[in-house]
């Protein structure tokens, strides 16, 4: 990690928002969202529908004006410079790819718009062509391809004209399952490939978590987190990133301080150590479903007690419901092979690593 | 699937009687010889006449001029009707279709009032000092095309407007994104998307200017001859039935060889694979 010293020293940031703030009519949709992207930085604008992810980057793209607030690309300010004047490339859910054009002319629009032709731009074509596995296709319009294939050429369009960003609006959203896996992985080399700093808007936790650099989650106008993937998901700053990253297992009641330790006592007075720096009072305590060890062995004292009330089995892990004597219920997410003969009703005890709950106070629920 | 077409019978049936009878019958008219039995008499006079071609082609050029002019005013017109808000495209419909519940009889003597020697335009022009006298506008062409403009906007504007509702908001802003300016973006990406909406529209105006009656009548007078007056005055003043027939089916005969160079152009936009 470098230090934030380091960082306004050596480099200023590829993309810098400052302070956007936004309205449409009566609902201001960003309050004031800050925002850093350092070259060749993957990141992921993570939120639920309505959250102003896509305002964002659509302010970034020049193609909406923010009420607040200053755009920055390259140190360049750009708060006032239309789309065509930002050297950005933008992929859209829907592709937007020209239907009346070839895979070739679409590819060659952003050129020819920029008086690029002939040599340089036939070279530059061919280039993103190959990039993107789009040779043999060029003659093709675009109801002629598939979904995967017209998301590459939308690529392709963007990145041809080498861009300072790369701006995508929910990309997989419209492929199947496989399709979406597989064009995400082809996105992640590309850029890795070009170096080139990339915005991803999403409402997926996972594309977020195996794409990103780092995670941005929004939540109603306003960044609620950002940090590494990892970091956001194992140290939630509260309940909805926690919720929305994955899922959470999360335990109402307090923390009670006793010296140099402290336990969490929930509502149902079961007693639970937990990390010292938790502070006095109400709190929620978040365990994720994976972090929890099951123990199956009549004869094991550690741990709270409880029964398995439903099993699940999602081919490569086992999904468990238990509820523990105090009544609190909580989801368990195991591995399989080695755990096809747990059973329902059978008597269990769970336990889970200090490090793994994660306390907050219950204002930040 | 049968029972899909019969629901199609009674228009059928409806047409049949009251459009292709009497066409049928105008057809049939036009081939009478003035001492009875068939010829092509009325079609020579017609064409080889230099005072009745004169109809036809300065039909054509009154319908041609008005026709090019619409497409000039209906894009924006149309592009912004398209993009508008759902409640400010209510609006916009009405303020446009309005114009269509006054006939194009009343509207014509009102262009009669407002274009002539002494009517509010110009008036507004010799107070302006752009002309000492009056300008001709009445019974000239010009007036004929203005006239034709406004009655005929709608029938570009709305088909128009369909097409470019058809193309997604987006198309526009990838090509704004892709460093495309505003008039790379309408001439790339908006005019030829929208050239089928724009081909339906040329038709229907070229068609309805050509056939026009009231605002030829009442703009052009006796100095600008068009096909509409004329098949009125042979038809009721000079009672030459085969003339007016012989006319009429001249008219309608471009107007269809229009509509099918139109179906064409249609099938051709849609073979190829890009076309929408």
């Amino acid at each position: 990690m470098e230090s934030r010293a380091d960082r306004s020293i050596t480099t200023s940031a590829e993309v810098e928002l400052d302070d956007i703030a936004k309205r449409f009519g009566a609902t201001e949709v960003l309050h004031g969202v800050s925002l850093r992207v350092e070259p060749g930085q993957f990141i992921c604008l993570l939120g639920p529908s309505g959250c102003g992810k896509t305002t964002l980057l659509r302010i970034l793209a020049g193609l909406a004006e923010p009420d607040r607030g200053r755009v920055l690309i390259r140190g360049r300010d750009v708060t006032r410079t239309p789309a065509y004047a930002r050297r950005i490339g933008l992929v859209f859910q829907n592709y937007a790819l020209f239907p009346h054009m070839t895979v070739r002319d679409n590819v060659a629009f952003g050129l020819d718009a920029r008086g690029i032709r002939g040599a340089t731009a036939a070279e530059r074509i061919e280039k993103a062509l190959t990039l993107l596995q789009l040779v043999g296709l060029e003659r093709r319009y675009p109801r002629q391809l598939s979904g995967g294939q017209q998301q590459r050429v939308a690529l392709a369009r963007a990145l041809v004209l080498e861009p300072d960003v790369l701006l995508l609006d929910e990309p997989l959203s419209n492929l199947d399952a496989r399709l979406r896996q597989e064009v995400r992985d082809q996105i992640r080399a590309v850029q890795r490939a070009l170096g080139i700093t990339t915005v991803f808007v999403t409402h997926d936790q996972e594309e977020a978590l195996t794409l990103a650099d780092r995670i941005v989650v929004l939540r109603a106008g306003a960044i609620v987190q950002s940090g590494a993937p990892l970091e956001v998901y194992r140290a939630p700053r509260d309940l909805f990133v926690a919720n929305f990253l994955g899922d959470a297992n999360v335990l109402r009641g307090r923390v009670r301080r006793a010296g140099s330790s402290a336990v969490f006592v929930t509502e149902h007075g079961l007693e639970l150590p937990v990390d010292a720096a938790a502070s006095d009072g109400a709190a929620v305590l978040i365990v994720r479903p994976e972090a929890i060890v099951l123990d199956r062995d009549r004869g094991a004292v550690r741990g709270l007690a409880g029964s398995v009330e439903s099993v699940t089995y999602r081919g490569p892990t086992i999904d468990l419901r238990v509820t523990l004597e105090g009544g609190e219920r909580l989801r368990v997410l195991e591995t399989l092979p080695g755990r096809e003969d747990t059973r329902v009703a059978q008597r269990v005890r769970v336990r889970w690593s200090e490090r793994d709950a994660v306390v907050l106070p219950a204002e930040a629920s | 699937m049968i029972r899909a077409w019969l629901l199609l019978l009674p228009a059928v049936v409806f047409l049949g009687i009251f459009f292709g009878v009497p066409i049928a019958l105008v057809a049939v008219t036009s081939f009478i010889a003035k001492g009875g039995g068939l010829a092509l008499d009325q079609y020579r006079r017609f064409m080889l006449d230099g005072f009745y071609r004169s109809f036809l082609t300065e039909s054509i050029l009154v319908s041609v001029v008005t026709t090019a002019a619409c497409v000039v005013l209906s894009f924006p017109v149309a592009y912004q009707l398209a993009r508008a808000r759902s409640g400010v495209r209510g609006v916009f419909l009405t303020l446009l279709i309005a114009p269509l519940m006054v006939g194009d009889v009343v509207r014509g003597y009102g262009w009669l009032v407002a274009l002539g020697d002494f009517g509010v335009v110009n008036q507004a022009l010799m107070w302006l000092g752009v002309v000492e006298k009056p300008v001709r506008l009445i019974f000239t062409p010009t007036g004929v095309v203005l006239g034709l403009v406004e009655v005929l906007l709608p029938f570009m504007v709305l088909p128009l407007a369909a097409a470019i509702g058809g193309i997604p908001a987006e198309l526009e802003e990838a090509a704004r994104s892709l460093g495309a300016r505003h008039a790379r973006v309408f001439r790339k990406v908006v005019l030829p998307l929208s050239l089928p909406g724009l081909a339906a529209g040329v038709v229907i105006v070229f068609a309805l200017s050509m056939g026009s009656f009231a605002i030829p009548l009442f703009l052009g007078g006796v100095k600008v001859n068009m096909v509409g007056p004329l098949i009125f005055q042979q038809a009721t003043l000079t009672v030459d039935g085969p003339f007016a027939a012989a006319v009429s089916c001249v008219l309608f005969a471009t107007s269809l060889l229009l509509l099918i160079a139109y179906a064409w152009v249609g099938t051709a936009l849609r073979g190829e694979p890009g076309g929408r």
